[in-house]
């Protein structure tokens, strides 16, 4: 049987066409490295590529964020320390100016150097944030105790003082105030002062929830601290009676009783300062354990990725070469054809 | 007997033959470009008396290998049309790495809501969140459109069809009438017979034909399925256009002879052809990948729907930063709403484009203070945010009639309908890959019997030259002799 | 007196090869008449008988026969007309003259006059038997029920169908229609598994489409129901009127086919036309799709006569302009025993004598007639070399009979010039 002569040309052309369009394909897939259509390659496994590139973006984007959320912690962390330190060295002047001359004027200068320090510390910022403020990041989170007019926190312990001895504290009858009176005021009425409620409303305006992190599906952690934490309150009394009880004018036992005290509440807040940082502490432990381990996941999402979407580099440039080879043949091929023809014969 | 005449006479008929024969090589010559030529040849038979002449043409035709062109035919056209539907609607899907499709865009959503999440007071990141969310609600908008106008073109393509087979079957029957009519041995019979060839192959890129030959090679013609589509006279083939395409609303099915052939529940539904694919493209892929689309929308206004804060809550859920027609009800879960992707809006009290305020993302609040998570308007709060992140990875109930899980996460459930949406096509391309094979293959396999070759129609026209010369030459030899009588005579 | 006798035996030579010179001149004539038979001269002596002891001898003369070979088979020619008819073997046409006498021809150039009859070139009518009222009653040594040929009266006809035949193969595993929904209910929500439709004619030609539907009505048991497609809503269910027949149909399960006892067709009363009678005897009921094996509804719209086919028995074919074909006249060929001895007349005819014995009627391929050739016709039997050298023949032989007449004529001189 004799093959038709429109069969005869149609059968290279035919597959010309087939090579020229995987030719173009396999180019493509050379120059990006990835199948050319990846969705038609993969079929249902489109699902998979889609889902591994989202868990990967997730994973970058909790990534970055947590990088951001180690700046924070690591801020807090410094803040706090210096807070520590700060208390320490309140304490260890309270004791030396305890029975010293002139201790009284000492201790009120230390005191209002540290309120003032600790103002600074804990209405610190970094990018827009008060990072004490708990949630309620866009206000400071404490006011300036002696700022004018008068701050919230210095009118209700004034009036708690006049309320107690129905004096003010710079009245010169402070003096007369014994040290069981002192000691009456500074546990009862004054340390009401400090109830977390009473110091939400007087003393700080932070919020008492923190700021939390998402890591994960359900997976939250704590990135921040605020000033409403017992540490602050605590070291705040004891700054705050120091500096604003009357001392200056006491009598020596009544200011004992205040330095006493004011020892007590500052080592106890150096000693909640350090819960306050090892908690900050273990989150960051936490975060960075969680980075470590999402990077390393990110390493095998990349990977498998490229499993599914991408092309083995040295098939493409064989296949290259085959279908060029082979275009090449059915050129020549149909050239040959072209010249086999009885025409030319006859 | 009577030689000399007798000489002549051959000499004669055979010029006649000769003359004949050449026709049909110069024929086949001038249609060797024409797939649709079907290769002729001159019967010859000799009369008593010596004498030849042609009885008729003979065509290298075989209904075998027409047969199984049609069916191939048929299949090819069907797997096309499948096919180039499927890859318009994966234009809604695009490249994973594009993270084009209302999939990807859902994970970029999230993620944007992350970002948010982790730093709530940034304006910044809420303008982006809040934007994301704008694309994401556009990007299924679009889905939806895309689906429609697929759905549009297949249905106009079907009234386009249904036109074409009317019109082919007008001429089969003038094609066929002549065939019928025809003394089978003329030329013009051949030529009908291709014509009428042609019709029945251009019949079949449209549906599936089954032919039944007849007496006086009257050709009947039936569906795959059995429909009656010719027979004597044309069937009446009908399907009404749909004007405007919208979810929910299906289209008409196409009647031949009073059955319905498009209808997956007919009976006789046609198996294959161009029409075939378009109403699986119509009734069956766009629906149920439309149905896919409102179920990630609806899950996503499921998701984003917030709730009574009071302490003891009196008020009814309502649709947050997710609206649609019936906002504030938030839809019933698991049930599919038609066309919601394409009804779904970004709340205009959030949208900042629309005069909203973008915290409500964070606060909520959209239906009013009741709704508030957050009354203190603490700037760094997130919560709200981290329950909103959670809600896309939270298992909810879908909708069965969309052929995923019925049960999996929004995000999940985007992904897996992206899944089979790529999976059809992949299925299609190779189905088409393998039918455009089978179809080439079929059309080889008939050109090689039908087809013709210019070197054997040269050879024959050079045997042709020479039998011509040589009946020239007895003819001028019988004239020499009864010149040279003539001369005896006189 | 023999000189005398000389002379009148040459002229009678002279005279017999005139004759012949005559017939020479009528083939040569001739030479391209379609259906001419040749003529030749034979010869035989006619002597005076003489006594053997006779001292002289009487010359004779010669007696001239002219012959006619009828039976002879010419060479055929093609032509392009279909009716141009040539017998290929014995037998003759029969035509008639314009006053209907009947004459055997061969010369069958017919053509169509303007009565619609198929006149040759001698101006003769083709004769058959019209078939339109069946077969034709042959009387096998005469011309009875004879008419020309003629195809204007056949111009329009229509047949109502009468009888049909359908096979399909019915899906075995369908699944069985209720009986709520089955077809022959006319509800307008039947189920069925199979539908076809069939075109046949009424009385007047009109197209009946007729839908037919198939419905399983329980395994091996199958109902099948006709529509008339013009009653229907929207081309569907429902019909205004009842199904014209609904028949049942049972299956043997082993072979799929129509048990003996089941109905082997349906009869259908077409409105205004003939009851239709369906043959469904091969429909069969196979694990495959609903397939359409075979349709076939007889009758035939009206319309006009597109073409004219004859077939090698003398079956004249009209092929309707809608492709229906039907038989309208038969043709016979006639024939004597002995063709050579017919008469020859004017326009090719022939026509039987006492010597060339009864004429027998009878159709082409049977018995021993020969068949009709359609689009042939048969060529003159005379043969221009032959011609030629019976020319140059019967010249030398005249020239030698008018040398014995002037030897006779010379001697006869001698003989009066004795006398002086």
């Amino acid at each position: 049987m004799s093959i038709s002569t429109l069969s005869l040309y149609f059968a290279p052309r035919n597959s010309i066409h087939e090579s020229q369009r995987q030719l173009v394909n396999a180019q493509t897939e050379l120059s990006t490295g990835r199948h050319a259509d990846v969705s038609l390659h993969l079929g249902a496994r489109t699902a998979d590529a889609i889902s591994l590139r989202d868990v990967k973006d997730q994973s970058t984007s909790v990534i970055e964020m947590a990088g951001l959320a180690s700046t924070e912690l690591e801020i807090t962390q410094n803040s706090l320390t210096a807070l520590t330190n700060l208390a320490h060295q309140f304490s260890a002047t309270l004791i030396g100016a305890r029975n010293s001359v002139n201790g009284q004027e000492v201790v009120k200068a230390a005191a209002k150097t540290a309120m003032e320090s600790l103002g600074a510390i804990l209405n610190v910022t970094h990018d827009g944030k008060y990072i004490f403020a708990g949630i309620n990041t866009d206000t400071a989170p404490l006011a300036n105790y002696s700022a004018v007019p008068l701050s919230s926190a210095k009118s209700a312990v004034d009036a708690s003082f006049l309320a107690e001895f129905g004096m003010s504290q710079n009245s010169p009858a402070v003096g007369t105030i014994t040290a069981s009176q002192m000691d009456i005021f500074l546990n009862g009425n004054f340390s009401t002062l400090f109830t977390p409620a009473a110091w939400s409303s007087t003393f700080s305006t932070a919020a008492d929830q923190n700021r939390t992190a998402r890591l994960d599906r359900g997976y939250n952690v704590e990135v921040s601290t605020n000033a409403n934490e017992a540490a602050f309150r605590d070291f705040t009394m004891a700054l705050t009676m120091v500096f604003d009880s009357g001392t200056g004018a006491l009598n020596q036992a009544a200011f004992e009783k205040v330095v006493d005290k004011a020892v007590t509440m500052s080592s106890t807040a150096s000693v909640d300062m350090g819960l306050v940082q090892s908690k900050l502490g273990s989150s960051q432990k936490v975060i960075s354990d969680f980075v470590l381990q999402l990077q390393d996941q990110n390493a095998i999402l990349t990977k498998e990725i490229t499993a599914l979407e991408g092309v083995d580099p040295y098939e493409v440039s064989t296949r290259i070469n085959l279908l060029t080879t082979q275009l090449e043949a059915s050129y020549s091929i149909t050239a040959r054809i072209n010249k086999l023809n009885l025409m030319n014969y006859l | 007997m009577a030689a000399l005449s007798t000489a002549l006479n051959i000499a004669r008929s055979s010029l006649a033959t000769v003359s004949g024969q050449t026709a049909v090589a110069s024929r086949n010559i001038a249609n060797v470009n024409n797939t649709d030529y079907t290769r002729k040849s001159a019967a010859i038979i000799s009369l008593s008396g010596g004498s030849t002449a042609i009885s008729g043409y003979n065509r290298a035709a075989d209904k075998l290998l027409l047969d199984k062109l049609l069916t191939a035919t048929a299949n090819s056209a069907a797997s096309d049309s499948i096919l180039s539907g499927l890859q318009r609607l994966s234009e809604t899907v695009g490249d994973p790495s594009a993270s084009s499709s209302p999939a990807g865009m859902l994970g970029k959503f999230q993620t944007s809501l992350q970002t948010y999440e982790q730093n709530p007071s940034d304006q910044t990141l809420a303008q982006n969140a809040v934007r994301v969310a704008g694309d994401l609600v556009r990007s299924l908008n679009a889905a939806t459109n895309t689906i429609q106008s697929v759905r549009q073109q297949a249905d106009s393509n079907m009234s386009e069809s249904v036109d074409r087979i009317n019109t082919l079957l007008q001429q089969f029957k003038v094609a066929n009438d002549a065939v019928v009519r025809g003394d089978g041995s003329s030329a013009e019979l051949s030529e009908n017979l291709d014509s009428r060839d042609r019709i029945i192959k251009l019949l079949s890129e449209e549906l599936g034909i089954r032919s039944v030959t007849g007496a006086n090679n009257d050709i009947a013609l039936y569906t795959d399925s059995g429909v009656t589509l010719f027979e004597k006279v044309p069937r009446t083939v009908s399907m009404p256009a749909t004007p405007s395409m919208v979810p929910g609303v299906s289209g008409n099915a196409v009647y031949i002879d009073g059955v319905d052939v498009t209808s997956p529940t007919s009976s006789m539904a046609t198996r294959s052809g161009n029409l075939f694919g378009l109403a699986k493209l119509r009734d069956d892929i766009t629906v149920v990948y439309q149905s896919q689309i409102d179920e990630m929308a609806r899950g996503l206004i499921e998701a984003f729907a917030e709730s009574d804060q009071s302490a003891v809550p009196t008020l009814a859920d309502a649709t947050g930063i997710f609206g649609y027609s019936g906002s504030p009800a938030v839809p019933a879960t698991g049930t599919a709403i038609a066309g919601l992707a394409g009804g779904i809006r970004l709340s205009a009290s959030v949208d900042p484009a629309q005069g909203g305020d973008m915290t409500r993302l964070r606060d909520g609040g959209i239906n009013g203070v009741v709704y508030n998570y957050n009354p203190t308007g603490a700037t760094g709060f997130s919560n709200r945010l981290t329950t909103l992140i959670d809600g896309l990875d939270t298992d909810r109930p879908f909708d069965t009639t969309t052929q995923l899980r019925g049960l999996s996460s929004l995000k999940s459930f985007g992904t897996a309908s992206t899944g089979w949406l790529e999976a059809a096509r992949q299925q299609a391309t190779s189905a088409s890959d393998l039918q455009t094979t089978m179809k080439s293959r079929s059309v080889d396999a008939l050109q090689r019997l039908n087809g013709v070759n210019i070197d054997d129609e040269m050879t024959v026209m050079l045997q042709l030259e020479r039998s011509y010369q040589a009946s020239a030459r007895i003819i001028s030899t019988v004239d020499k002799m009864l010149e040279s009588l003539l001369n005896a005579a006189g | 007196m023999s000189l005398y006798g000389i002379m009148r035996t040459s002229t009678s030579g002279m005279a017999a090869q005139a004759s012949r010179l005559a017939t020479v001149a009528d083939n040569i004539a001739n030479v391209n008449t379609n259906g001419y038979k040749r003529a030749s001269t034979e010869f035989s002596s006619l002597l005076i008988e003489t006594f053997p002891s006779a001292p002289d001898y009487t010359s004779g003369s010669v007696l001239t026969q002219v012959r006619h070979a009828v039976s002879e088979q010419g060479s055929f020619q093609n032509t392009t007309s279909t009716t141009d008819l040539a017998v290929r073997g014995e037998g003759f046409f029969v035509v008639a003259d314009p006053s209907g006498a009947p004459f055997l021809t061969r010369a069958g150039s017919f053509v169509k006059n303007e009565a619609g009859e198929l006149v040759n070139a001698g101006g003769f009518k083709l004769l058959g038997y019209p078939l339109t009222n069946g077969q034709p009653s042959v009387v096998v040594n005469g011309f009875t029920g004879l008419l020309p040929v003629n195809f204007s009266g056949i111009a329009l006809t229509a047949a109502p169908s009468m009888v049909g035949q359908f096979t399909a193969n019915l899906p075995s595993n369908a699944p069985v229609t209720a009986a709520a929904v089955l077809p022959s209910t006319n509800s307008p929500t039947v189920q069925y598994s199979g539908k076809s439709s069939l075109v046949g004619y009424d009385n007047l030609g009109n197209e009946v489409i007729l839908d037919v539907y198939f419905a399983k009505t329980a395994a091996n048991t199958w109902e099948a129901s006709v529509y008339n497609k013009a009653d229907a809503t929207n081309g569907s269910f429902p019909y205004s009127s009842a199904a014209l027949s609904t028949t049942p149909l049972a299956f043997d399960g082993t072979t799929g086919t129509l048990t003996p006892t089941s109905a082997q067709s349906f009869s259908v009363p077409v409105s205004n036309g003939a009851t239709l009678v369906i043959d469904i005897s091969k429909t069969s009921q196979l694990a495959t799709d609903y397939t359409v094996l075979g349709a076939k509804i007889g009758g035939n719209p009206p319309s006009g006569v597109d073409l004219v086919e004859i077939a090698k028995d003398g079956t004249f074919y009209a092929t309707f302009e809608n492709g229906t074909r039907i038989a309208v006249y038969k043709i016979p060929l006639a024939t004597v025993t002995s063709p050579d001895n017919m008469t020859p007349l004017t326009g090719n005819v022939f026509s039987a004598t006492k010597s060339s014995g009864d004429i027998e009627v009878g159709f082409a391929d049977t018995a021993s007639f020969g068949s009709v050739l359609s689009s042939t016709l048969e060529q003159s039997t005379v043969d221009l070399a032959t011609e030629l050298t019976t020319m140059i023949d019967s010249q030398r032989g005249y020239s030698a009979n008018s040398k014995v007449f002037q030897t006779g004529a010379e001697l006869m001189d001698v003989l009066i010039n004795l006398k002086r």
